[in-house]
């Protein structure tokens, strides 16, 4: 075994290198081909080293002023991004926590059928009721507002499962000690359950926040005034030039700051969950 | 401080299971209860009714002549031990304990003054930072008793607190309680179903079996003259031999002898003679006229004592087991029987149509 070592790690590593190689490359051709002009990309070679236009391309992207832009700046679409995947995320976390409470600590009557009712709406993602749900949505007003773009999307059956599942591996001792020491059922939430889901709610948010994110079909359905588009599907509508060239000197710059977002937050929950996995005990 | 009266409390499950039928007693002040009884015979049911956390299903319960029935837990003014502790896994060891007085809204001062001195009398002061997850089992299990101690509540209820103690800090966790209790004067109830903790930390004891209060008595009591077999067999290790007989006047028929009892039984007919392992001793030739011989099958040196398991010839012929517990070594190989005898004052009768203990008159 030992005499093997070098040979097995040599191995290991060169596999793992590989593997970043892979994921790795078409993020640096991206940033390489934010770097060129527009004419340097449809030359048919695509160049391997940066060019010298980053600082020119990405001012042109954040503010929005060319030809290649869908007319509303980058930041603006970031920044709808940003309202649509905190309110999904945060909307599904405090809804599904507070749905998950009542299925597994309180008695009520129907309560497994509530259960079972969310439970089957696992079955069926946003593209299947798209069209009921877009009805919905234009009979309220709410095209074209922040609300429309987050609402429909914020209940969550796999939030909810997901706390479910945590709540039920919480000892009913811990529950009854609590009301033995005097709290009620607002306070265990919040002194108690909070505390102890925090690095399952971390995880969610990171999952919530992506799914939010990279949200396309639906903004592209209730958004037609484009001070509301997201940058997801922003950048859709920068590839659907028809005849004309795609400005891929703007297009990539849009992605890679498209990217940015979900990376800050897993990194900065990514911190959360190895205090969490620490901290955990039985 | 305060009485505790429970009048014919029962507990039936939504599933039709009774785990509690019609419990009274009355608790002094002050008194310390053992609750002890098989594994599924309820003892967790009924104190988890004192507490509030499981309903009444009929019955009254009372806290110093109040009816509680209705009352949810932290309105009874109890405090509970659980046996797993169920400490909070995200507080420090201070807020464990403060988390009680804090909902009861104490001040700030109070609490630390509060704390700090169970911590001291616990012995935690040096831990009042940590988590539960970096104490041992014991410092755990201290932790659980001073967050009940803190409260200075009414009554203390344990749920078999010591079972997940090793053998050695269990003794002194036990005396510990008892001593803390005494101090404290804290009416306890205590759930067990270790003996040697049932028959050491009660003032009384209440043997439960099948939810029914077979025996309520002091532990003194309860060992000298049990009122069921039952009792009698739960309560002293090893637990008591049974061998069947019959009561003719004051002759007691046992196998194919016939012994003349010292006492006077008012009853007739088919009885269980019981015996305890620790009563018999080697037969005296001087001084008995009574001996049982054991065919000796298994001998367990437990030190001061041995324990003997084997056989003795019992009525038509079968053989019935017996375990004698014997002073000193137990060296005899020969394949004789062992000739036992007993001081027959230490005879128990019970009538085996009844199983209830025969009173001597
Ligand atoms: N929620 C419940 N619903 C129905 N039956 C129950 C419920 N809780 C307990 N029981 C039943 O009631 C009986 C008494 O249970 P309990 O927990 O009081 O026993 P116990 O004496 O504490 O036993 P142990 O020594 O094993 O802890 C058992 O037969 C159990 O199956
Ligand atoms: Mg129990």
């Amino acid at each position: 075994m030992v005499e093997n070592r070098f040979w097995l790690n040599l191995l290991s590593h060169l596999v793992l290198g590989l593997g970043v190689l892979l994921v790795a490359f078409p993020i640096w051709i991206a940033f390489v081909a934010s770097t060129h002009s527009a004419q340097g990309l449809v030359s048919g070679t695509i160049p391997f080293w940066p060019g010298d236009l980053f600082l020119e391309n990405f001012s042109q992207v954040l503010s929005g002023g060319n030809d290649g832009s869908v007319g509303v700046s980058a930041m603006l679409m970031l920044f709808n991004s940003l309202v649509m995947a905190l309110g999904i995320s945060i909307g599904k976390i405090v809804i599904s926590l507070m749905a998950a409470y009542a299925i597994v600590f309180f008695r009520f009557p129907l309560r497994s059928v509530c259960f079972w009712i969310i439970f089957m709406t696992l079955m069926l993602p946003v593209e299947v009721r798209i069209m009921p749900t877009f009805q919905v949505v234009a009979n309220l007003n709410l095209l074209d507002s922040y609300t429309g773009l987050t609402l429909p999307l914020i209940a969550s059956a796999t939030a909810t499962f997901l706390l479910r599942q945590f709540y039920m591996t919480i000892p009913p001792e811990l529950v009854e000690a609590a009301r033995v020491d005097g709290a009620g059922p607002v306070k265990f939430l919040f002194d108690i359950l909070l505390p102890l889901s925090r690095t399952n709610l971390a995880a969610l948010f990171v999952i919530m926040f992506i799914y939010g994110w990279n949200q396309y079909l639906w903004p592209l359905l209730v958004t037609t005034d484009e001070h509301y588009y997201t940058i997801v599907m922003g950048i859709q509508r920068m590839l659907a030039v028809g005849d004309d060239e795609v400005a891929w000197n703007i297009v990539m710059p849009t992605t890679l700051l498209a990217m940015l977002p979900p990376v800050g937050v897993v990194l900065m929950m990514q911190r959360l969950f190895v205090k969490g996995l620490v901290e955990t005990e039985k | 401080m305060a009485t505790l009266t429970l009048d014919a409390i029962s507990k039936k499950y939504p599933n039709g299971h009774e785990a509690i039928k019609h419990l009274s007693i009355d608790i002094a002040d002050g008194e310390f209860i053992v609750i002890v009884g098989p594994s599924g015979c309820g003892k967790s049911s009924l104190l988890r009714m004192l507490a509030g956390l499981e309903t009444v299903s009929s019955g009254e319960l009372l806290i110093d002549g109040n009816r509680v029935n209705e009352k949810e837990p932290a309105q009874r003014d109890i405090a509970m031990v659980f046996q797993n502790y169920a400490l909070y896994p995200h507080m420090t060891v201070y807020d464990n304990m403060a988390y009680g007085l804090k909902n009861r809204g104490f001040g700030k001062q109070e609490i630390a003054q509060r704390v700090e001195r169970t911590a001291s009398v616990l012995q935690l002061d040096h831990l009042l930072t940590r988590k539960p997850r970096q104490l041992s089992g014991g410092q755990r299990q201290r932790v659980a008793m001073g967050r009940a101690i803190v409260r200075d509540p009414k009554v203390f209820l344990f749920d078999e607190p010591l079972s997940n103690l090793d053998a050695k800090l269990r003794v002194q966790m036990r005396i510990e309680i008892k001593r803390l209790q005494r101090e404290l004067g804290t009416t306890a109830v205590y759930v067990t179903h270790d003996q040697i903790e049932a028959m050491t930390m009660a003032d009384r004891l209440i043997v439960i079996n099948n939810g029914a209060a077979e025996q309520i008595g002091t532990p003194m009591d309860i060992y000298d003259s049990p009122q069921t077999p039952f009792v009698a067999s739960f309560i002293g290790s090893p637990s008591m031999n049974f061998l069947d007989g019959e009561l003719i006047g004051d002759q007691l028929r046992l196998g194919s002898e016939s012994i003349t009892l010292p006492k006077k039984h008012e009853f007739e007919g088919a009885v269980k003679v019981g015996i305890r392992p620790e009563h018999l001793h080697r037969f005296d030739h001087d001084q008995e006229r009574f001996s049982l011989n054991l065919n000796v099958q298994l001998a367990e040196p437990l030190g001061a004592d041995t324990l003997l398991h084997g056989v003795v010839p019992g009525a038509n012929g079968a053989d019935v087991e017996l375990t004698a517990r014997l002073r000193g070594e137990y060296r005899d190989v020969s394949d004789e029987p062992l000739r036992l005898g007993l001081d027959l004052n230490d005879l128990h009768l019970f009538d085996s149509k009844t199983d209830q203990r025969l009173a001597t008159c």
